[in-house]
Parts: structure tokens; C-alpha cells; sequence
């Protein structure tokens, strides 16, 4: 029973630790231990530890989603309002994804995650794709312009063969394979953050390189 | 029990107004002293109606502390860990003084544009 209650409690604390991951550290660690002190002071309340008074109390609490919601959405004049800020984010959810993991099951609750910080993580996504698309699409086309004018005129290279060449010191880049994916790679990379390597971008790359 | 259900477009429109005047009911809870935290948000909720969840609450009491509004001590308990208690500061004392003085006027004023509204239908 005291399994059962205790899941209960972990359970609400791992959406409440989704649904926050956008405020400020300090701010979200506080926030969860008076969620904590209330949910205990609940229980202490009712004078029972089974799971329904469990169910109870947290019910009263209400969806975690809408506990950070009331922290962003709160009056801005205080100036206590955590501010949302996207540099940091990257740096705060590293630490937290070791806690969520533990319980990733639980999060199949779509109410957990506030209105504001849904938004980010797909974006982060389609950002990473679009570059690396993006990328890909440099690379093909740097490959097929290096090939038509190495036919032609040798001398009038374009910005991007003359940045491949800057990667491998031979003029005759495409034929080598790697400089050519290497090259656009690297323009990229710095955008996104590190948790989607470019694995994409070799594949359309990968025939010419591994046909010569 | 906490939850209040509106209709329509009058929902917005009075938790906008619940959310602005919230903070002055917590300063009003704390006129007579301190309040263990628990206590605090569950009188809010349950006896007035004037939060969504309980939960909702512990970020208006952050930002109230962060205005200098009410502060918060720790209390040993008989039963179990140390508790937290709010207190009203000087500055909250005459925030909730300045409120309840316009809070007067302004509900007056609402009543009086209400009642006209009754008499004519």
C-alpha cells in the first residue's frame, strides 16, 4: 500500500518535473519541495497513508502543468516571475533527463507539459532537421557544381568548393569522400545542440563518397 | 469543491479578476498572523473558492514573498518535519490597506452598475 502511495507521490513529481523543466533552477527546486511539504502536510491531514487519500490530496493539488503555468502566467511586476530563458534551458534539462528517465513511462500525460515550453522542444527538433537538411542539400550541390566546373574552368571555383579545398589540400576534393561532407558539417554543427549528431547529413553524401 | 465553472466568456474574465485580487486575500488571511503554509492554501481554496487547485497557489505566495509583502519562517513540528508559516510584513500590512480602501469604491461601483442592469430586464 505504501508502494502504491509513495509511486503515486513519484509519479506527480515526475510530471511536475517535465512540465518545469523551462523555469529557473533555483526557482523550480523550490517549487517542488512546497509542493512536497504540502503533499505531506495532506497526508499528515487526513491521517492516512493509503493510496485513495493519496489520490486525494493530490487532486486537490491539481495538475502540475497548471501549478508552472501560474508561475509564468503570474504578474510580471513583482519581478519574481522566473524568466524563460532559452540559453539556459539547454543546460538545465541535461542534469534533469538522468531523473526523467527513471520514470519516462509516467509521462503520458499530455496536460503536463505548460502551453509555453511544448512549443520549444519540437522546434528545437524541426530547427536541428532544417539544417541539417539544409546541410545536406549544401553539400550535394557543392559536390555537383565542384564536378561540372572541375570539367570546365579549373580557376573559377565557387565560395564553396574554395571552403572545401580549405578542408583537404588537395584541389580535387570530391573524389576524396570525406572533405566534401566534412566541409558543410561543420558550417552547421555550432547551431544546434549536441544531443542530434549530423548522422543525417552523411546519407545523402554517402553514395558519391563510398561509389569513388 | 475548488474548481468554479463559468460560463463562456464570463470565465476569463472573472479568473483574470480572481487572479488580481487573490493576493490580497492571502494578505487578508495573514492580518490576524501567521499561517502554516498547508493551512493557508487550503483555506483559500476550499473556503473562499478562489483558487483552481491548490497547487496554483505556491507560486503566488513566491511572488508575494519576493515583493516583501509576507515573509516565512520555519517551525518545528510536533508530528513531523519543520513547517513553514507566513507572516504579514509592514508592507503587505499597508498594501491590503491601500487595496481594501479602492476594493470599497470599486465594488460599490460594480454593484451599482449591476443592479441597474437587473432593474432593467
Amino acid at each position: 500500500m505504501t508502494t502504491r502511495r509513495n509511486r503515486l507521490i513519484d509519479e506527480y513529481l515526475q510530471r511536475f518535473d517535465n512540465a518545469s523543466v523551462f523555469l529557473a533552477a533555483d526557482r523550480r527546486e523550490e517549487l517542488r519541495q512546497e509542493i512536497l511539504e504540502h503533499i505531506d502536510a495532506g497526508l499528515e491531514e487526513a491521517d492516512a497513508l493509503h493510496a485513495a487519500a493519496t489520490r486525494a490530496v493530490l487532486d486537490r493539488l491539481g495538475p502540475p502543468a497548471d501549478i508552472v503555468a501560474a508561475e509564468l502566467n503570474g504578474p510580471r511586476s513583482t519581478g519574481s516571475t522566473p524568466v524563460v530563458e532559452l540559453p539556459v534551458l539547454a543546460a538545465d534539462m541535461a542534469p534533469k533527463h538522468e531523473t526523467n528517465d527513471r520514470a519516462s513511462h509516467v509521462r503520458q500525460t499530455p496536460d503536463d507539459v505548460p502551453a509555453l515550453p511544448v512549443a520549444s522542444p519540437p522546434i528545437r527538433k524541426g530547427v536541428t532537421l532544417l539544417l541539417i537538411g539544409a546541410a545536406a542539400a549544401f553539400a550535394v550541390g557543392a559536390l555537383t557544381f565542384g564536378v561540372s566546373t572541375d570539367s570546365g574552368d579549373p580557376q573559377q571555383q565557387s565560395p564553396a568548393i574554395v571552403e572545401e579545398t580549405s578542408m583537404s589540400p588537395s584541389p580535387s576534393g570530391e573524389s576524396d569522400s570525406e572533405p566534401p561532407t566534412g566541409a558543410p558539417t561543420d558550417d552547421t554543427t555550432p547551431v544546434p545542440p549536441s544531443d542530434e549528431p549530423s548522422e543525417p547529413l552523411y546519407d545523402p553524401t554517402a553514395p558519391p563518397s563510398s561509389g569513388s | 469543491m475548488c474548481r468554479m465553472v463559468l460560463p463562456g466568456g464570463a470565465h476569463s474574465g472573472v479568473s483574470q479578476l480572481r487572479r488580481g485580487i487573490l493576493q490580497f486575500c492571502v494578505l487578508a488571511l495573514l492580518r490576524d498572523g501567521e499561517r502554516y503554509a498547508f493551512e493557508l492554501v487550503r483555506e483559500l481554496c476550499e473556503a473562499h473558492g478562489l483558487a483552481t487547485s491548490e497547487g496554483t497557489i505556491y507560486p503566488l505566495l513566491a511572488r508575494l514573498r519576493k515583493e516583501g509583502w509576507v515573509s516565512t519562517v520555519w517551525k518545528e513540528s510536533d508530528s513531523g518535519p519543520p513547517r513553514r508559516y507566513y507572516t504579514l510584513t509592514a508592507t503587505g500590512r499597508r498594501a491590503l490597506a491601500e487595496f481594501a480602501s479602492e476594493w470599497g469604491s470599486f465594488k460599490a461601483a460594480v454593484d451599482t452598475l449591476l443592479d441597474s442592469e437587473e432593474s432593467h430586464e
